[in-house]
């Protein structure tokens, strides 16, 4: 059984896909909303998630991995024996669309929050980062509203000093959030302004502004490579995503997104590493 | 924080208020509801209409988006008789760089041009696709009657 969240969500997202097409072509009295049905029973299964899953998890040993599979699993059993030998502790994300961003907010704190000059040049990025979207039509307001919480975040984090804090800081819904929603903005104003690169990426017709509109800034909305790849850079952070899935002619693969553009790949030394199954990202830990 | 966001979003209404729309709390003392006005767009058949909406934040509005419908009936391939209104950026788009005043915007669009193929009343969207006099002749139609 692999992670349980985001799967969920996907599948109610293509009901949501099901259920106006029916309305297209059968669906024929004007009063019962089917996609407020949907949405309502989405929402229901949010409030599930929330309950049963924290927005981060403390460390675990990554052999807990073993559990979450059947043990006659022998595709994932050897996954996770693999895994155990170069990482020692994983730290789960809830599963609701936004775990590869909390992920990473959660990853670049826990390795900065100590370093006074790394801290300001991040903060630095988000003065430029609002100077960059209301250039490219966002409101001010919308943008400050979003960056004064996570500077509040950060300073918070800063003050505490410790791992307790980080905790603190990314458990409540408020302050984890606004940080999801300043990443995600900063992914798509990175793509963006990238434009011409990144429209070679997309394949269904959509001009990166309506890709960013909507596949980058909703929350909830997953993230997949061209996300990645344009958070990494944006951010001037090394990641590495070590892929686990039924895959069976291959035990782990690794692919690396660089903090700039040329990064010598031999000497690739990630910030944060993520562990990635199907549908969902969590963070890893090496020895 | 959704109150600070919100206080902001009327102070930018006040500020710069958008053509045609107009919004605000009903009663000073409650922020989370509001009330706005459209005025139907000139290129419509709901021209010289009033139409009023209710809206309601959320308590985690801006990552939720506001619950808008209209108050006032309307005959409309993506409005239905409850006053729901079939919009992406109000349901599953709907992202917290986005704002009230964009929201009232973007249904003043929808308005001028309906979009038949996501409906949520399908037999004004067959009637908008196949017989549009009819349609005009009917939104005209409700719109003396409800909305002046």
């Amino acid at each position: 059984m692999a992670t349980h969240g985001d799967l969920a969500t996907a599948s109610t997202t293509s009901n949501t896909a099901s259920n106006n097409n029916n309305n297209n072509n059968t669906f024929a009295s004007g009063d019962v909303d089917l996609d407020q049905q949907t949405q309502e029973q989405q929402s229901q299964i949010e409030k599930e998630i929330a309950n049963n899953q924290p927005l981060i998890s403390v460390k675990i040993s990554t052999s807990e991995l073993k559990n979450e599979y059947l043990a006659e699993d022998k595709v994932y059993q050897d996954k996770v024996s693999e895994l155990m030998k170069k990482y020692k502790y994983l730290r789960r994300t809830r599963g609701d669309g936004n775990c590869f961003y909390r992920a990473f907010g959660f990853g670049f704190l826990e390795e900065k929050y100590n370093n006074k000059n790394d801290i300001e040049k991040f903060r630095q990025l988000m003065l430029d980062l609002k100077n960059k979207l209301i250039q490219l039509g966002y409101l001010d307001f919308t943008v400050e509203d979003v960056s004064d919480v996570v500077n509040e975040l950060i300073d918070n984090v800063c003050k505490g000093g410790d791992e307790a804090s980080l905790m603190e800081s990314f458990s409540s819904p408020a302050h984890s959030d606004y940080f999801v929603a300043y990443l995600r903005l900063f992914t798509s104003a990175y793509l963006q302004m990238n434009a011409a690169f990144f429209e070679n990426f997309i394949d269904d017709g959509k001009t990166i502004k309506q890709f960013c509109n909507t596949e980058v800034e909703p929350m909830g909305r997953e993230s997949d490579n061209i996300h990645i790849t344009a958070l990494a850079k944006a951010a001037a952070v090394p990641l590495r995503v070590v892929y686990m899935d039924r895959n069976e002619h291959c035990l782990l693969t690794t692919h690396d997104f660089s903090a700039t553009d040329d990064e010598n790949r031999s000497t690739f030394k990630p910030m944060i590493t993520m562990l990635y199954r199907p549908g969902h990202y969590d963070l890893l830990y090496e020895h | 924080m959704a109150l600070n966001r919100i206080s902001k979003e009327l102070q930018d209404l006040q500020r710069e208020p958008p053509a045609n729309v107009s919004a605000g709390p009903i009663h000073s003392s409650d922020m989370y509801n509001w009330q706005a006005t459209i005025l139907g767009p000139s290129d419509s058949p709901y021209q010289s209409g009033v139409f009023f909406l209710a809206i309601t934040f959320p308590s985690d509005y801006p990552f939720k988006p506001p619950h808008i419908h209209f108050t006032t009936k309307i005959y409309h391939p993506n409005i239905n008789t409850n006053g729901s209104i079939c919009l992406d950026i109000l349901r599953s788009n709907w992202s917290p760089a986005l704002t009230i005043s964009k929201v009232l915007l973007s249904i003043c669009s929808l308005l001028c041009d309906p979009n038949p193929d996501d409906p949520l009343v399908p037999e004004i969207a067959r009637q908008y696709k196949h017989d549009r006099d009819g349609y005009n002749a009917t939104a005209r139609n409700w719109t003396k009657k409800y909305a002046t």
